[in-house]
């Protein structure tokens, strides 16, 4: 178990390789087990997305717009995908965007509904690594939780603190802000759409 | 070191949270649900006992310059595969514990067994010092769990009985109101009063054993 100390450099070489190797086996390991696990993984978070779809706006199609068309408002590029969202006959009903911004403790995913005339009809979020009881609450999807008080908000999105009219979380203004500014965003660049 | 005396080691004199005092943060983190609990110490026993095989394994070629360097790609290594399991099978667990099992790569009870323990003995013993510790780890994160959760929201066994949509969610069973219960207890606060109480408790039934033995010896040396 213990190496008598050897001459310098080859002796580090030897340590090396060592590592190297160890390193090597479990890097084959990892990468067979992520080739098992790749396929279910993604079949669950496409099933969280289509249901975070559902939630905020439910629609019989919803078609992806080219990201040229709102890039000037999505210029910290938060949004990463923009539907529109259309009903049996392909009128437009609505928009609903996937976006991917800055919380309190990290990046939260979330995603947003807008009708046809721009109000938030309702956020999701699929993730976060907010603070449980304080920034979590925004991912809250029982009846009367936080993320109620955004459906119905129109163009001009701000908590109350700064003029709007949106409750900010308790405790949890950060995260409340991020939410708000989010929803502002989407709510520019379907704007911007024309 | 026969079965039995590891056995009683890994749950009880040699506990690793209550005596060794190790992976306390996890312990105090996430045992806010039986879910969560049992969940995290089932993870921790699988990934213990793999890493004391393989550590025991190759004890003899590791060089001893770079051993921690080697303990630590091995239990990053299983640490990985149980998280993209857990994630593809046990989604619910995966965002239960969120970050919580990434982190179980510097849990020292790991690393300290490693270290302490198959860095010496041969395989068979490194197995069941992993799955023993590993129980030991699992019945304290247990206790916490109904202690934290009983006390501080009224229910037992919220995400493992009574599941509304599947597993992982819905209260358990609700023993009294949620307004009765002291809510101070399911926030870390409450996590490091438990957790004392419970190591206080640890040591005096040790301390109290140990008299017992004492006293036994010196009577069969004065009779």
């Amino acid at each position: 178990m213990a190496n008598t100390k050897q001459g310098g450099a080859g002796n580090i070489i030897k340590l090396a390789l060592v590592l190297l190797a160890v390193a090597a086996v479990i890097a084959l390991v990892l990468g067979f087990v992520n080739s098992i696990t790749e396929g279910p993984i993604k079949a669950y978070n496409d099933n969280k997305t289509r249901t975070a779809y559902a939630n905020v706006l439910e629609a019989d199609a919803y078609e992806e717009v080219d990201p040229a068309a709102y890039a000037a408002a999505n210029g910290e590029n938060t949004i990463t995908l923009l539907s529109e969202a259309k009903d049996g006959s392909g009128d437009v009903i609505g928009y609903v965007a996937e976006t991917e911004f800055s919380g309190a403790q990290g990046m939260i995913t979330m995603v947003i509904g807008l009708d046809a005339d721009k109000v938030c009809t309702g956020i999701y979020v699929t993730e976060h690594s907010e603070t449980s009881g304080l920034g979590a609450k925004a991912a809250e999807t029982s009846a009367g939780a936080w993320r109620d008080n955004l459906v119905g908000q129109a163009d001009g999105l701000a908590l109350k603190k700064n003029g709007g009219t949106v409750e900010a979380i308790s405790g949890a203004t950060i995260t409340s802000t991020a939410v708000v500014k989010e929803v502002q965003t989407v709510i520019n660049a379907v704007n911007e759409l024309g | 070191m026969n079965i039995k005396q590891q056995f009683k080691e890994g749950l009880v004199t040699n506990n690793p949270v209550l005596v060794q005092l190790l992976g306390m943060c996890a312990t105090m983190a996430i045992t806010t649900s039986l879910f969560n609990g049992v969940g995290m110490g089932f993870s921790v026993l699988i990934i213990l006992t793999c890493c004391n095989v393989v550590i025991s394994l190759i004890r003899k070629i590791i060089p001893n310059d770079i051993r921690l360097a080697i303990f630590v790609l091995v239990i990053a290594g299983f640490v990985t595969i149980v998280d993209l399991l857990l994630k593809a099978y046990i989604p619910a667990l995966s965002e239960s514990l969120g970050v919580f099992i990434p982190l179980i790569v510097v849990n020292c009870i790991i690393i300290g067994r490693a270290e302490a323990f198959c860095q010496k003995n041969p395989v068979g013993a490194s197995f069941f010092d992993g799955i023993f510790q590993g129980l030991g780890y699992t019945c304290v994160l247990i206790c916490m769990c109904v202690i934290r959760e009983f006390l501080g929201k009224g229910t037992f066994g919220s995400g493992l009985i009574n599941t509304v949509a599947g597993v992982g969610t819905g209260e358990g069973v609700r023993i009294f109101p949620a307004e009765y219960g002291a809510l101070v207890l399911t926030l870390p606060i409450g996590g490091f009063i438990t957790l004392g109480c419970l190591i206080a408790l640890m040591q005096y039934v040790l301390k109290r054993s140990e008299k017992k033995k004492e006293a036994a010896e010196k009577e069969a040396i004065e009779a």
